[in-house]
């Protein structure tokens, strides 16, 4: 019987693994330092995964698993029958179900109360939402599920009681998930549900049969426009009456998100870039550490191919490790603070879902350092071997500014500027890494300036009271107090474009001494017939200076303005006017019951609530946020998932000067050894490493500089928040503290090598030149 | 100035291991130029490294000036290679990024003393060993005699009681080779210990003692006239 002969390709790959696997076994310290540098880069990559992954799929998912439906129609209260008759003609149609909303409901716990509660009162057929711990409402004991957003905030789990409005407290069967509207209390309204049937025989009585929610799902989502139509169509007799698809839902919470999300998928394709760059330069330099050893096996007869299939499974081998253990450590950092940001968007975290993405983001990297391990070694085999066996031998070059009687310092950095391409290469890592982490800081800054700081969306005043125009006076002289306006605002839509929604601000006066978004065309209003109109509501209307203002009011009536200036708001996504308060009043608006307060330099807010409290008992003086104050946590917990997202560029940052410097190392052991064997002791040894990465830190901190301040810092301001000019620029004090953080990674960085240098026996490092 | 006593080393380990010294000894006084010879791999540069602090021994003492060399710490052991200790090796070993001078004032940097006394020492040695018109030439653009030369003086440029020469004349041509041989005793006429490994028939001429490294240990070799003739 024959046996069949391996073939050539085959025993080359046998032959290859078992070598490569040999080798790493025979220089664990060189292997490790490898599989660092591709952890480090596997993390970063890892955790711009799960941010992204999570923010791009968790609507789809929360909207999947809770069965959202495909159109949410409201309207005034309707008796269920007449409303389920017409629901029952629409075409298309697969199921519906109906409810009861019932806003400012007083809602309260042991210890938390508030009167936001949005209670729905279910009749029974598909919920929309996802129960997420417990179970759903029983059929006939009287119980509640709340969103989880109110289980969070309040501490309540299954088992607790809530008391709702005037009802007895209710136990807590479930927490549920409903992706309709994001989480309180980023929404201001806190969702819980009843079942109609269940209260109306637990208290013996009827409850009333009228809904004013339905809840349609369609048999093909591509017919919503039909069935939009028709329904509006058969909507005659139907007062108030809205829609929301479920696309155009996912369209408010992505606006909800807002700023954020923007910025987070912004930064997040920044590190993707970042972590390529990182480890392409990462494995190139391991090659040229290989180089003699490529020369040897060149010299005995070793093929390219041959050369080249050692090095790529070699770089496989460190690699898939490395990258499974960076991409699990990426993902456990950013994956709590992730999770809290989905929560906050009434989203779902991915869970298993998200291990297909990772493993494909596994292979990528190890496909990529395996590439890159590959490609310098087939370059460096088509050398001669001569040339190889000399190593990494540099060649000489003149270099001006950097002379060797300056000190250690210059010859460090001489060492590392003589490879000039890879010398640029790892600046401009080092530069993309600084730039990164800046933006990151800035941006870190930006949301708590965003969330703490009202003067950040141009409000000028600090409080808010619960009281009339007619109570100014009496505000005005509480001390501490400056001055005091009734401020009115009123949401409307716009008269041609029902959809599109206005928030207007009127003040009787200067409205700019209480709020003044800056100007970015026309003027300031100057009567009850103009307004200044938010960028973003100027670009979704297609508004500019001198044009009409048209506002359905939500009296039925209409109001219109000319446009005489534009701001930059951020307000309600810039979809805001500031107008004088007549035109609305005339429309049959109510006057304002809030007044706006502005305190004297230096006035303690808390203690000038105090005086307003006891002056007006139920005035409620609440001090104002920034963009939106109820969004704190949300915002807070976006600011520390930006700075893990730092801290992990921070390592990235170090590891790309421990590489750079332990290839100078390498490349230079035999003039190391010179050094010490001419009296050279580890501090010396450490300035001449120092030398080496301070002439790759320097560089980068200002190119990096530069880079946040003209190409990142704007481009992801614009990218976030187009109706509004964003301040997306690192201050100075950042920049210092990234350059003083970078200057101590390379003391690190010199001391590690340094350390490493001297274990170095000199005699083997002198034998040959 | 330089003795050494017993000195054992081993290379290796396991299967693997060799003995390489094995109770080597020698003395080495100020104004000798001594001469080691041997067969390839016998040991004769790891007994320089011995004696340079390049390396330790696994038994066995090494004392400069009183000082033993063995049981300092590397920090020491690094002071004492800066200002006691100058090394010529068989491959020059210059910095190729810096021109003849710069390596000259290289060590300057690691001993104590000015920078500018430093600069001057180096500038006298260059012009002393005839190099000036070459001063600021990159290493690859220099004859071996040069390299060499220029190596020498960086090795007495802070000034050494004692000077260890790896094989100085092993890369170079005869007339080259000369001129080394030449320097090296005129520096040990001056004062200095000068310890020299070598296979160069030449150098050993001109050496005040000439020691054969043989199984490990140091045992006198043919007198220098013998040695020539052969």
């Amino acid at each position: 019987m024959r046996r069949r002969r391996p073939s050539r390709t085959s025993s080359i790959a046998g032959g290859a693994l078992g070598e490569a696997l040999l080798r790493l076994r025979r220089r664990p310290r060189r292997a490790l330092l490898a599989a660092l540098g591709v952890l480090a880069a596997a993390t970063m990559l890892g955790a711009a995964v799960t941010v992204s992954f999570g923010l791009a799929t968790g609507y789809d998912r929360a909207a999947e698993r809770a069965d959202l439906p495909d159109v949410i129609a409201r309207f005034d209260d309707q008796p269920l029958t007449r409303v389920d008759a017409r629901v029952r003609a629409l075409p298309d149609l697969a199921a519906a179900s109906y409810r009861q909303e019932a806003l400012d409901v007083p809602l309260a716990a042991p210890g938390h109360a508030t009167g936001g509660g949005a209670v729905e009162l279910l009749r029974g057929g598909r919920r929309g939402y996802a129960v997420v711990a417990g179970h759903d409402l029983p059929a006939r004991r009287p119980a509640i599920v709340i969103e989880r957003g109110l289980a969070r905030e309040w501490g309540l789990g299954v088992g607790d009681r809530l008391r709702v409005g005037s009802l007895r407290p209710l136990p807590i069967v479930g927490v549920v998930v409903a992706p309709d509207n994001v989480a309180y209390p980023l929404a201001s309204a806190a969702h819980v549900y009843l079942s109609a049937a269940a209260i109306g025989a637990s208290l013996g009585a009827r409850i009333p049969a009228n809904v004013n929610v339905a809840q349609l799902w369609l048999r093909d989502r591509g017919q919503e426009d039909v069935v939009l139509a028709q329904a509006r169509a058969t909507s005659a007799g139907l007062s108030g009456l809205t829609f929301v698809t479920r696309n155009g839902v996912e369209v408010l919470i992505d606006q909800a998100g807002g700023i954020v999300i923007a910025l987070l998928v912004a930064v997040s394709l920044v590190a993707l870039a970042a972590a390529g760059a990182m480890l392409a330069a990462s494995w190139r330099a391991e090659v040229q550490r290989q180089l003699p050893s490529i020369g040897a096996r060149r010299s005995i007869g070793f093929s390219r191919g041959d050369v080249t299939a050692l090095n790529g499974f070699e770089a496989a081998l460190v690699a898939a490790p490395a990258a499974a253990a960076g991409l699990a450590l990426g993902a456990l950092l950013a994956g709590g603070p992730s999770a809290r940001l989905l929560e906050a968007l009434n989203e779902l975290p991915p869970g298993a879902a998200l291990l297909g993405p990772l493993a494909l983001t596994w292979l990528a990297v190890v496909a990529l350092v395996a590439a890159a391990a590959a490609w310098p070694a087939w370059r460096a085999a088509s050398r001669g071997p001569v040339a190889l066996l000399r190593g990494g031998d540099v060649a000489a070059r003149r270099l001006g500014g950097l002379s060797a009687t300056r000190g250690l310092l210059a010859l460090g950095a001489r060492l590392v500027v003589s490879r000039r391409a890879r010398f640029l290469a790892t600046v401009l890592v080092l530069a993309v890494s600084t730039g990164f982490v800046l933006l990151l800081l800035s941006l870190a800054s930006l949301l708590q300036s965003l969330e703490h700081d009202p003067g950040s969306v141009g409000k000028r005043y600090q409080l808010t009271v619960r009281l009339g125009e007619r109570d100014v006076g009496r505000v005005e002289a509480v001390p501490g107090v400056a001055s005091a306006a009734p401020r009115l605002v009123v949401e409307g839509a716009d008269s041609y474009a029902l959809g599109e929604t206005v928030k207007l601000v009127a003040y009787p006066g200067d409205h700019a001494r209480y709020e003044a978004p800056p100007l970015v065309s026309g003027r300031r209003e100057h009567g009850p017939g103009e307004a200044e109109v938010g960028q973003g509501l100027a670009q979704s209307l297609g508004l500019s200076v001198g044009s009409t203002l048209a506002v359905a009011l939500p009296t039925g009536g209409e109001a219109r303005w000319r446009v005489a200036g534009i701001v930059r708001g951020l307000d309600n996504d810039g979809r805001i006017a500031y107008v004088r308060p007549d035109r609305l009043l005339s429309a049959g608006v109510g006057a304002a019951a809030t007044l706006a307060v502005r305190l004297q330099p230096g006035a303690d807010s808390d203690a000038v609530a105090h005086r307003l409290a006891a002056i007006a008992p139920n005035g409620v003086a609440t001090a104002v946020g920034g963009a939106t104050s109820r969004s704190a946590p949300f915002l807070g917990t976006v600011a520390t998932l930006v700075r893990a997202v730092a801290a992990v560029d921070a390592i990235v940052c170090f590891f790309a000067l421990v590489q750079a410097l332990a290839l100078a190392a390498r490349e230079r052991l035999a003039m190391v050894a010179l050094l010490r064997a001419l009296g050279a002791g580890r501090a010396a040894i450490a300035r001449l490493f120092l030398g080496a990465a301070l002439v790759l830190v320097v560089p980068a901190v200002a190119l990096g500089a530069g880079l946040e301040r003209v190409l990142l810092g704007p481009a992801v301001a614009r990218l976030a928040a187009g109706y509004a000019a964003l301040s997306l620029g690192a201050t100075a004090a950042q920049a210092l503290l990234v350059a003083a953080a970078l200057v101590l990674l390379a003391a690190l960085a010199a001391g590690w090598a340094a350390r490493r240098a001297e274990r170095e026996p000199i005699p083997a490092a002198l034998r040959e030149p | 100035m330089l003795s050494a006593v017993g000195l054992v080393k081993q290379v290796g380990s396991g299967r693997a291991a060799r003995l390489i010294l094995d109770g080597a000894t020698l003395e080495v006084a100020a104004g000798e130029l001594v001469a080691v010879v041997g067969r390839s791999g016998s040991g004769k540069s790891t007994l320089l490294h011995l004696l340079g602090g390049l390396d330790r021994p696994d038994a066995g003492a090494v004392e400069l000036d009183g000082v033993r060399l063995d049981r300092l710490r590397e920090r020491d052991l690094a002071r004492v290679r800066a200002d006691r200790v100058g090394l010529v090796f068989q491959f020059f070993h210059l910095v190729p990024e810096l021109s003849g001078i710069e390596n000259v004032a290289l060590p300057t940097r690691l001993a104590g003393g000015g920078r500018r006394a430093g600069r001057r020492r180096a500038a006298r040695l260059v012009e002393q060993l005839g190099l000036d018109a070459v001063a600021g030439a990159l290493p690859q653009t220099l004859s071996g005699g040069e390299q060499q030369r220029f190596a020498v003086a960086r090795a007495l440029v802070n000034d050494p009681p004692l000077l260890l020469a790896d094989e100085p004349t092993g890369n170079l041509d005869r007339d080259s080779g000369a001129v080394v041989t030449e320097l090296l005793r005129d520096l040990a006429r001056a004062g200095r210990a000068v310890l020299v490994v070598t296979h160069d028939a030449d150098v050993a001429a001109v050496a005040d003692r000439v020691l054969a490294l043989e199984h490990g240990r140091l045992v006198p070799a043919l007198g220098p006239e013998e040695l020539a003739a052969r």
